[in-house]
Parts: C-alpha cells; structure tokens; sequence
C-alpha cells in the first residue's frame, strides 16, 4: 500500500517539469532507435546490458483535433517491461501472477509454446544467445501482428538468415550462476548480391568449478544454420535449423530444518560423493532440435506481408532419478533422517543426537546422497542371486512435432489494417522410463511398491505390465509406465485494426480445436483394462477474442484499455486421472477460460517515459493433476484439482526519466493481489489399485487464499548513466507477498477435521505462509570501443544480488503429505528456494563487421 | 486542463489501486465435516449380537448397521492407546483403531458415526470391542481405512457442560455391574486412592493397578499405563471425584482415566503445626504463672510439671498467652498422671480465650480429663479445641484441690492447620 502512494507521490512531483520539458523539446527530432541499441532482454537472464538510445518515440506533433496522431509502438518499447524483466527474474517474477503457459513465444511466426504443457521451452535454444537475442516483444493484452496472443503477452524471434547483418562475432563469459565459461561464435552474410544469405551459430557453455549449488555440473553445445534464398523481389525462402543439447545437475528444494542445521541456503541433497567426485542423481538432459522452413511474401508495395512456416521438433528430455524397492529411501533428507522427526517421534536419545550431528557437523555420507551403501546393498543382493534394491531410472519424453503456420498482414485501407493467420499442427509424445543405471544390481523387477503388500492374494495387481510380468530388466530397458500423447490442434485468427486521428482500436477473434488422446503400452496389473491401447479421443472446441482501444489524447500521451478473452483447452497433462497407468479421464473436463483486461494511461516526453496500468485477469475453470503420498489412505494418490479459479488483479508502474544529460532516473513496481477466487473440486484416487471406494471427491476451501509461484509486489528504483559508449546501471529492488504454494489437501474438511477455528492448531493447518520481504541490489558496467574500421571490441559485467541477501525465498511449497494422525504439520514442513547470493556475470565481444 | 487531465486519468488508476489494496479478503474456511445419514441401531442394541467371554471368537453384526455416539475416551496424555470409546447414553463401546495419535481425530466430545459393514464385535476379557477380524483375533482398524468406517459430525461438544457421565457411588462386582455401563464416560464420587500420597501413578516400565475405595468400601482398580505422561505423579490422599473409562478385566471393574484432570477434588489435608509446646527447662522464666507447689521436675524418668502439695483452695498453673489466631483445628494434647484416690475433683483443667489477669474473673472453660481416678500410670488426653479458642490471648490452666497431691503433667502440645 505504502509503496502504491509512494509511486503516486512520486509521479505528481514530476508532473510540472513534465510540461515544461514538453515546450522545450517541441521541436526535438525523433532519433530511432537501431536495433542494436534496444534493451536486451535475454530469458536466459545472463545478458543484461541495457542500452536505450532512444531520445523518445514521438514526432513533434502535438497538434491540433484534426491532425494524425501516431499510435504506440509496442514492440520492445515498454518502459515498465524494460526496465523489470531482467530486474525481478531474481525473484522468479511472473508478470501478474500469470504461467508462462499464458505467452506465446514464436519463431518466425510458430508458436513454440509446447502443446503438452503449454509452456515454451528456452531450453530448446539454449545457449545460442546471439540469435535469439532481439525478440519482437507484444506486452500482455496488446495486438501483435504474428500471433493472436493470450493474456501473457507474446514474442516473436526473427530467426531468417537475412535479418542477421554481415558480421562476425564472439563472445566469452565468465559466470558464477548456471554455468561457468561459455564461448559462442556467430557469422552471418547478410543478404549478398546473389540473394542467397547465411547465418550460423555454435555455443558452448560448461559449469561445475564454481557453481553456486554444489552437484550441479553444466555442459552444454548448441549449433544454429539459416539459409534464405531471395527468390525474386517479394518471395523469400528460408531454412533455419538449431539444436541445443544441454546436460546439467539439477537442485533441490529443501526444509528450512535442513537449512538451518547446515546453515545454508543452497544445499542441495540430489547428490553425493562416488568415486572421489560429486555425482548428482538427478540429471536433466535436454535435446530437442527445430527446423523451420519459412516462406515470406513481402512485394514492394508493402500493402501485404505474409509469412508462413513449417515446422519440426524433436528430440529428447530426460531426468534421472533414485528408485528403490523395500530398502530405506536413499534421499538423505528423507523427513525420518531429520532430527525433528526422532523428536516428534518421542525419541530424544542418543540416536536423535547421532543424527543431530551428522547434520550439524555436515557429514557429507548422511547429509549427501550415500552411492557407496546404495552398491553395497545391490552387491550383496546380486552375490545371493536377488534383484537390485536401488537404481538410477531415467525419466524420459521424446517428443516429434510436425506443423505450420501462415501469418498475414494486409493493409485494406488508409484506416484499416487486418491481421490474420492459420496454424496446423500435431505432436506425439512418448513417455516411459528406462534402467539409466542398475548401481552394480543384478537386475530389476517391474512391480509397484506400494501395491504389494496392499493385496497378498491378488499377484497380478502389482505388475506395472502384465504383458512382461516375469521379465527381469536390465539396463536401458523401459519398466514402471510407457504411454504416449497424441495431440492435434487447428487455429485461425483474424484482427482488424482501425487508425484515426484520436483514436486507434482493433478487434479480432480465433477459433480452433484440439484434439488429444493417450495410448498405453503396458497392460498395468492394477488397471487392466484401462491401461493398455487407445483411450477415448477427446476434443475440444476453442476459441478466442480481443479487442483494444487507444486514445490519443496528443502525441504524448495515451489512455489505453484492452481486454482479451480465451477459452481453450485444458492440458492434456491434467486430462487423465492417472496418465502414466489409465486411459481415463478426469471428471468434468471443459474448457478453461481467462478473461483479461488492462487500462493504461502512457506518456513519451523525451524527457520521461510512464506507463501506469491497472489490470485484472479471470482464471476459471483450471485444472491441475498432483500425486503424493496420502498419509490417511497410506497409498499414493491422484489428486486431479478442477474448476480451480484464480482472479489476479494489480497495477504497474514503469517510469524513465532524464537527469540531464547522461543519468536517468528508473522507477518501476508492481502491485498484485492473486487469489483462488472461488473453491476447487478434487476427484482423488489411488495408484495403487482399488482399495478406495470408486473416487473421493473433496471440495477445496481456498477462496481467497493467494496464489503462489511469484512475488506479488515487486518495484525497482535505478540510476543508468551513459557516457561515451560507457553505460552503467544500477538498481535496488525489493520484493514482497511471496506466499506459498498451498496444499490443498489442507484446506479440505477432512483435513480441517474437527479442529477449532480459534485453535492454534487450526491455523497453523490451514492458515498460508507469507515470507518475508527482501531488498536486493544490482549493478551492471558496459563498455565497447572501436578499434579499427569494422573492429569493435567490447565488454559487459554485472553483479547481480549485491548486498549478499541470501534469505530471499524465490518459491516456497508445502509438501503435499499431510500428517492425518498427529496434525504435526512440521512432520512435513515446507519446503524453499532461495534466490542465490551475489553472482557475476562478465562477458567479452569482439565484433567483425 | 492538461494538468486537470493526468490528475483525473491518475486518480482513476489510483484509485483501483486503492480500492484493491483495502479489500478485506476473508479467509475462506472448511466447513466442519458431517456424516450424511443417520444411526439405525443404538449401541446397546449392538451389544446384544455379542455374547461376552467369547474371547477368541467374534460376532458379526447386520448388514447396514450405522452406530453414532461421542467419543469419550483420549489418547492425548498416553493412557489410551490405539482405540477409542464412543457411548451413545444406552451403551458405550470400544473401537480399536491401529494408530497411536487419535485425539485430533477423534477428540473428546466428537460426535462420531461408525459404519459396522466390515467390522466385528468380540470382547477382550470380558470387555466389548469393535474392530477388525485377521488372523484370529481382533484387530484395530488399519489408519488408512478409518475413514471408511469413521465419519466425523460437527464440532466436539462441551464434555463439561453438555456431557453427563453415569455417576457411581459404590462399585458392584463385574458381572453385577450393568453392561451397557461399560466403556463409559464414569464419574466415581467420594472416592479414595488407598495408596493415596504413597505411590504414583504408574510403575516407569509396566502398567499399574491402584484401588480406589468408595464411601462404602467398594473398590474399584484404577489401570493406568506407563506410557501415560502422568505416571510420575504422586496419588492424591483424601477424598474427592475420579472420572474415567469404565472398563473391565475378566471379572475385576477397572476405571481408566485419560488425563490428570479426571481426578478432581482432593484436598491433600492441611499440614499440622505445632503452635506450643513447652520447654520444661525454663517454663517458669517463659510466663508460666504457678501456685505453691508446682515446680518443674527434671529426672531421667520424667520431665514436666509436677504438684506436689496440699492446698484447700487450688493451686493454679497457667500457661503464657497463645496465639492460635493463625491456625484452625487446634487441638490440645497432653499426658498426666494422678495419684492413687485422686478424683475429679481435685484436678481440673480449663482454657480461656481471654485471661484478666485474675484466675477469679477470668471466664474459664472446663476441659474433662480422662482420668477420673488416679491409677498412677500415665493417661494421654486429647481435645478438640472450639473455633472460640482461636484468640491470641488463649491459655490453658491447670488446677488442683488435692493435699499431699502429686500430680504429673507432661508433653502438653497445641497444634493447629495453617489457615
């Protein structure tokens, strides 16, 4: 609230001078800004030099009622989205609360938004920061004029072989945060006189030295090809083809207790010493390469521009984990090796005191993950002719996509401009897992745990595949679930966008479908006749629509209100009950709908820049698929969440002014409230067979609990200075309203129980964890000279975190087990990520041009 | 106007601001669960399909049946372990639940619903049970199936003042005892712990028997299990109220309480004070007043005050002034002897709350000796002094009529109760 006054206070006492640099700079000429000196914003987050040569975007026309007032220019121009994005991505921001599954991120017009899980993945082109470096960026609500868009905004990267100029470049980093060296090389030809024009990429990245989680090792190379063919002067072929392949040690969240007794912030439990080195258990490779074959349509007259793409993805993305079978959990901060669990479990002796040293004296054999007892006890087994007891599985989706999409921009008349495009696409994706490593086993069994010893005189339950009961597996062969997803999807989407004087307003819709099914490849001993084949094929009908008005009160200054509403369908990851078992689905699966609109009031002085909105957006009817551990059916459930309803409603701030001639002032926040704004519905049933009653149906009270994932509050104050081709930022930034991803097994009657509303007890069930508010602080340098003609040599630092605060809390979850019998919610406290301390990032350029 | 223009568009998205921020968002709250659906039988109905003393055998119940009551029983302090009692004022009954944290579950006072499809009732040396037939014996019901068979309904009541336990004054024997009185919520009145102020609770390593006699003599065993976070308490003495499960073993009533504040009303009695006692030694220098007569003999044999004289008119001894305002009960003790053919007559002890200064105008009171006629042994005498004693000026006096008397009094002791 305070914060809310103080970005109000503030902007009235810039308002006078405002007006007086208006009537000075009347007749400033617009500089435009080249592309190399927009804002950089690198999802990967490891770039971040922000050079904003721009004087303002405006011309000197304030004019009259009669003259043309030009419209906004979205792309990349965002004064609030410039200035936070790099800014808060240290505290895992999501802009309004919303999943990233809400953005589309396009290449050369295809969505690369995955259609399992919605989600783009950046891991597809990781490391190739050259080329995917100036992404046109369309905030929010606002029309974009390659994709339709939902409520997220979307991005567009130029990927054509022609739109990297005649220039070679090389870059080295040094970084302390995900990997340590990194070296990239990127030539492109630019058009040349033949038409043909080449461009091409190679990255390497590499980390174990000095990673700021210790376990989680780095490599990754990545290669990027385009070649484009001007075929006469309005047809323009192209081929792009990249593929990054990145293998890294993964991190692990962990209870505060942990935290504590090893006072830090940044242990990481996934791995443990094997063979004299650290060996992480959790490794996630990922290789999914992409072609893209696009056709442009671009004639002179530039009435009309079409752009149309096929596309493939493919490739693998795999994660290794622990498995056992009838031995002790081999994760060592597994709730029962933590000393609070001997306390709560009556026992304060001397075995509670053993276990309280080893983790207060860090004995790296309890506290890390113990490989060497893991292949004893597989030894052992193997020496008596007995299966392995623990292995490495390896988690594994390949995934082959085929599609396209062709995108049109027409210009009917002096006032009317229409937008429009198709998309066709399909995707089959394989899901098992493999034996990654047996860990010196004989062999392994394909049998579930937890349904063994639930029914004796039932053998055939606890086959995972009946079809391969009796087979002994070794190493690289599937076990536990093999299924795949098949989904089709259809789209079409038009925008019609009016010019005026006063006032620019577009309106537009798509429609579309998407079809999806599961097929099984094991027959489960628990599921027969559910488990195995083709599931139902489900389709859903999807559509959208938009409409934006801008008025332009002058050239200076904008009122802008837009809204956005989307149905579509739910992720076929939440479709089914238990997907890796069952071919059935959810109860109640429809659509989930958003509804979004923003109002913005925007001013482009040359002397300052503001946007302040205000926004709300709608989520109904979302669905959501958990398992875990349920404590009062002792099995491992399904907990497959409905109607979830979310309502996200805020204001931002973002706002550049000059402080003569070489500072500027940034202020930019944002004020969120997200909350579950009505009850969810839960349908729950067990993995392991058919013990419950038909499914459990639950209702989830967590109407206005909030919603978790980003920090709710965010706002930044900053100083960029620029001299000479050296430019300096720097920024203090504090975030607050983290709050807790809830349970909501906890915010049910069962689980509320009999419990007293004025209980301690009661809320300490049921009431949401808030953390605590941090200031964090960053500065970043960078300079570049000019050697010779055509030789630039430059270089960018920046030390992100600079005051070391180390207790800001990125995501925090309550686990999902609940203890029905005690009510000790610390039995399974919850669990945290911290944002890392302070890390650097230094990165040399050497351009030919 | 232009200025009016930014401050009207300011005020407007301020003012969203505004209003979203000073929304009062009321934390949503789960509904307390109920159970759907109603009892069919009461729980002395269900008694019926069992026949007691069939201990390693069960009886099913008919199909349907719901049962309801509220819970009684708690396993908070570790008395209770691994069941629960439900009554439903016809009978009570135990549910044996396999998991050793019920009371959040299942607190005192919780009205619950029991779904018997599945369940069987037999008996653990003579007392009723619910659970589970596996194996050949009675088992609890596995913590991941409770909620099956055990439905919650609304909030706990209030045991203290919507809940009225069966009260017993005196303890029949087991089999007279009515059985529909059995896993129920007893309040035994004017009970005593016969080891009361001797033993505690519990033994550290075994569950404990104690009897608690009533006012009429009947005897009860409390049981109660070392697991219990009471068991090093000490017994209380006296007499007062004890609440608990009543329960029984094969032929012996046990009561089992559930917490320390199932024992309730017994005053450990006030700790006794001596106010006086006298210091033969220097009686005389401490405000004793005498008459011929009376000294102070101090022999191997014999110590206190001693008459040895004739005197028609009495000879009077009286003690200093006694402050017996601070206590209550006092009571008066002393041993004497008198001498053979010495009667009433010629030994008189008296007590005054107020002495003048003058045996003659001092109100004394009487106190009747014991011994009327001298037998020449000691004679102890006791009194209960009345609260009218209970003066800062009290005194005891000792007369004598005799001649040639020798009369002995020794160990004269007041003692009292704090007040």
């Amino acid at each position: 609230m305070k914060k809310l006054l103080l970005c109000v206070l503030v902007f009235l006492c810039v308002l006078p001078c405002l007006n007086a640099q208006d009537n000075t700079t009347k007749k400033a000429k617009n500089k435009k800004a080249s592309a190399d000196t927009t804002q950089v914003v690198n999802s990967q987050g490891d770039e971040n030099t922000s050079v904003d040569l721009s004087e303002g975007q405006s011309d000197d026309s304030e004019g009259g009622d009669n003259n043309y007032i030009p419209g906004l220019l979205h792309s990349s121009q965002d004064v609030y989205l410039n200035n936070t994005s790099y800014t808060f991505s240290i505290a895992y921001f999501r802009s309004r609360g919303l999943d990233n599954k809400y953005q589309d991120v396009c290449l050369n017009g295809f969505a690369m938004n995955s259609m399992i899980t919605d989600r783009a993945s950046y891991s597809q082109w990781g490391g190739l920061n050259h080329i995917f470096r100036y992404p046109e960026n369309i905030a929010n609500l606002n029309l974009a004029a390659f994709t339709f868009g939902n409520v997220g905004g979307a991005s567009n990267y130029n990927l054509r072989a022609s739109n990297f100029r005649r220039q070679l470049r090389a870059t080295y980093s040094l970084s302390n945060r995900t990997y340590n060296n990194r070296v990239i090389v990127t030539g492109a030809t630019g058009v040349m006189k033949n038409g043909w024009s080449v461009a091409g990429s190679l990255s390497a990245r590499f980390g174990h030295n000095i990673s700021y989680v210790e376990g989680t090792t780095y490599n990754s190379f990545a290669g990027f090809l385009a070649v484009e063919k001007k075929l006469n002067e309005a047809n323009h072929l192209n081929l792009s083809a990249f593929a990054s392949y990145t293998s890294r040690g993964m991190q692990a969240n962990a209870v505060q207790e942990v935290y504590d007794l090893l006072d830090n912030h940044y242990y990481n439990a996934n791995w443990g010493w094997y063979q004299g080195k650290q060996r992480n258990a959790r490794v996630r490779t990922t290789c999914e390469p992409v072609i893209l074959l696009t056709h442009t349509y671009a004639p002179k007259s530039n009435k009309i521009h079409i752009q149309s793409t096929i596309a493939t993805s493919f490739g693998r993305n795999n994660t290794t984990a622990l498995n056992w079978y009838d031995v002790p959990d081999p994760r060592p901060d597994y709730y029962r090796y933590l000393p609070s669990y001997q306390i709560s479990n009556g026992d304060t002796s001397s075995y509670y005191g053993n276990i309280f040293n080893y983790w207060a004296s860090n004995d790296e054999s309890y506290t890390q993950v113990n490989w060497d007892k893991m292949y004893e006890v597989n030894q052992l087994a193997a020496l008596q002719g007995k299966r392995a007891q623990y292995m490495v599985e390896n988690r594994i989706y390949d995934h082959f996509l085929l599609g396209g999409s062709s995108n049109f921009n027409a210009t009917l008349t002096e006032h009317v401009k229409l937008y429009g495009g198709v998309d066709f696409r399909g995707v089959k994706q394989k899901n098992y897992k493999t034996i990654n490593d047996m860990l010196g086993g004989a062999y392994w069994l394909d049998v579930d745990k937890f349904s063994e010893g639930d029914f004796p005189d039932d053998q055939n339950v606890q086959y995972n595949d009946l079809l391969h009961m009796n087979d002994t597996l070794y190493q690289g062969d599937i076990f536990g679930y093999n299924y795949d997803y098949h989904i089709y999807t259809q789209k079409a989407w038009a925008v019609a966008a009016f010019t005026y004087n006063h006032v620019d307003f577009h309106i537009g819709g798509e429609i579309g479908g998407t079809e999806f099914w599961r097929f099984g490849h094991m027959q489960n001993g628990r599921f027969q006749n559910e488990s195995y084949g083709k599931s139902e094929v489900k389709g859903f009908l999807e559509g959208a629509g938009k409409a934006g008005i801008t008025y332009k009160i002058n050239g200076r200054n904008y009122l802008v209100l837009n809204g956005t509403a989307v149905s579509q369908a739910p992720s076929v990851l939440n479709a089914f009950v238990s997907p890796r078992i069952r071919n059935k689905y959810a109860e109640n699966l429809k659509n989930e709908k958003i509804f979004a609109g923003d109002f913005s009031y925007i001013i482009t002085y040359p002397g300052i820049k503001m946007r302040l909105t205000a926004y709300c957006a709608q989520i109904m009817d979302a669905t959501r698929l958990i398992s875990f551990y349920h404590d009062d059916y002792a099995s491992m459930v399904n907990y497959s969440i409905s109607g979830i309803d979310q309502r996200h409603l805020g204001a931002e701030l973002g706002m550049e002014i000059k402080l003569g001639s070489m500072f500027s002032l940034i202020l930019a926040g944002n004020y969120g409230d997200y909350r579950y704004s009505d009850r969810a519905e839960v349908t729950m049933n067990a993995d392991n067979g058919t013990d419950f009653e038909g499914d459990v149906q639950r209702t989830v009270y967590w109407k206005n609990f909030h919603v978790s994932g980003t920090p709710q509050v965010a706002t930044t104050a900053g100083l960029k200075f620029n001299y000479n081709y050296w430019w300096v930022n720097i920024n203090c930034n504090y975030f607050d309203k983290i709050c807790c991803d809830l349970n909501p097994e906890r915010r049910t009657s069962t689980a509320r129980g009999s419990l007293d509303e004025n209980s301690e007890l009661y809320h300490q069930v049921v009431d949401q964890e808030r953390l605590k508010g941090q200031f964090t602080m960053d500065l970043s340098v960078s300079k570049s000279w000019r050697i010779k003609s055509g030789c630039t040599i430059g270089f960018n630092a920046s030390v992100t975190n600079l005051l070391n605060n180390k207790n800001l809390v990125t995501t925090a979850w309550e686990q999902y087990r609940f203890d029905y019998s005690s009510y000790n919610v610390n039995k399974f406290a919850n669990k945290y990520y911290y944002a890392f301390g302070t890390t650097f990032y230094l990165g040399l350029n050497l351009t030919f041009n | 106007m232009k200025i009016m223009k930014h401050i009207s568009v300011l005020s407007l998205i301020c003012g969203i601001g505004l209003f979203l921020a000073s929304c009062n968002w009321e934390q949503d709250v789960a509904p307390v669960p109920t159970f759907d659906g109603v009892a069919n039988m009461t729980i002395a109905e269900l008694l019926e399909y069992h026949t007691i003393g069939s201990t390693n055998s069960f009886d099913s119940i008919p199909a349907g049946t719901i049962i309801s009551g509220i819970v009684v029983s708690s396993d908070e302090h570790g008395n209770c372990y691994k069941y629960i009692n439900i009554e439903d004022g016809t009978a009570g009954i135990q549910i044996k639940i396999d998991n050793s944290t019920l009371y959040h579950k299942y607190p005192l006072g919780q009205r619950v619903y029991v779904k018997c499809d599945g369940l069987v009732l037999g008996d653990y040396y003579k007392l009723p049970q619910l659970g589970m037939w596996e194996n050949g014996s009675m088992q609890g019901i596995p913590s991941s199936k409770t909620s099956k068979y055990i439905f919650c309904d609304g909030l706990p009541i209030n045991m203290e003042e919507d809940f009225t336990p069966i009260v017993l004054t005196s303890i029949p024997t087991a089999d007279n005892m009515p059985t529909t009185y059995y896993n129920r919520l007893v309040k035994l009145e004017n009970a005593t712990f016969v080891e009361g102020g001797a033993a505690t609770y519990c033994l550290p390593n075994a569950s404990t028997s104690h009897d608690i006699r009533m006012a009429d003599g009947s005897t009860i065993t409390m049981r109660t299990s070392n697991y219990a976070d009471f068991i090093n308490e000490m017994l209380p003495v006296g007499t007062g109220t004890v609440y608990g499960i009543l329960t029984r073993y094969n032929n012996y009533v046990q009561i089992v309480i559930r917490s320390l504040d199932d024992v309730q009303g017994f005053v450990a009695p006030q700790e006794t004070q001596t106010i006086f006692s006298v210091n033969y030694a220097t009686a005389f220098e401490n405000g004793w007043i005498h008459g011929a007569g009376w000294t102070v003999l101090s022999n191997s044999s014999f110590t206190g005050f001693y008459y040895n004289g004739s005197s028609a008119d009495g000879s009077w001894l009286i003690s200093p002034a006694i402050n017996l305002s601070a206590v209550s009960s006092p009571e008066l003790t002393f041993t004497h002897r008198a001498p053979q053919g010495f009667n009433a007559q010629k030994m008189m002890c008296y007590y005054t709350d107020h002495y003048t200064g003058d045996v003659n105008t001092t109100l004394w009171i009487p106190l009747s000796l014991n011994a009327t006629e001298g037998t020449n042994t000691f004679v102890n005498e006791h009194f209960n002094l009345p609260d009218g004693a209970l003066t800062e000026d009290f005194r005891i006096a000792f007369k004598t009529m005799g001649d040639n008397a020798q009369w002995a009094v020794n160990n004269i002791t007041i003692t009292g109760l704090a007040k």
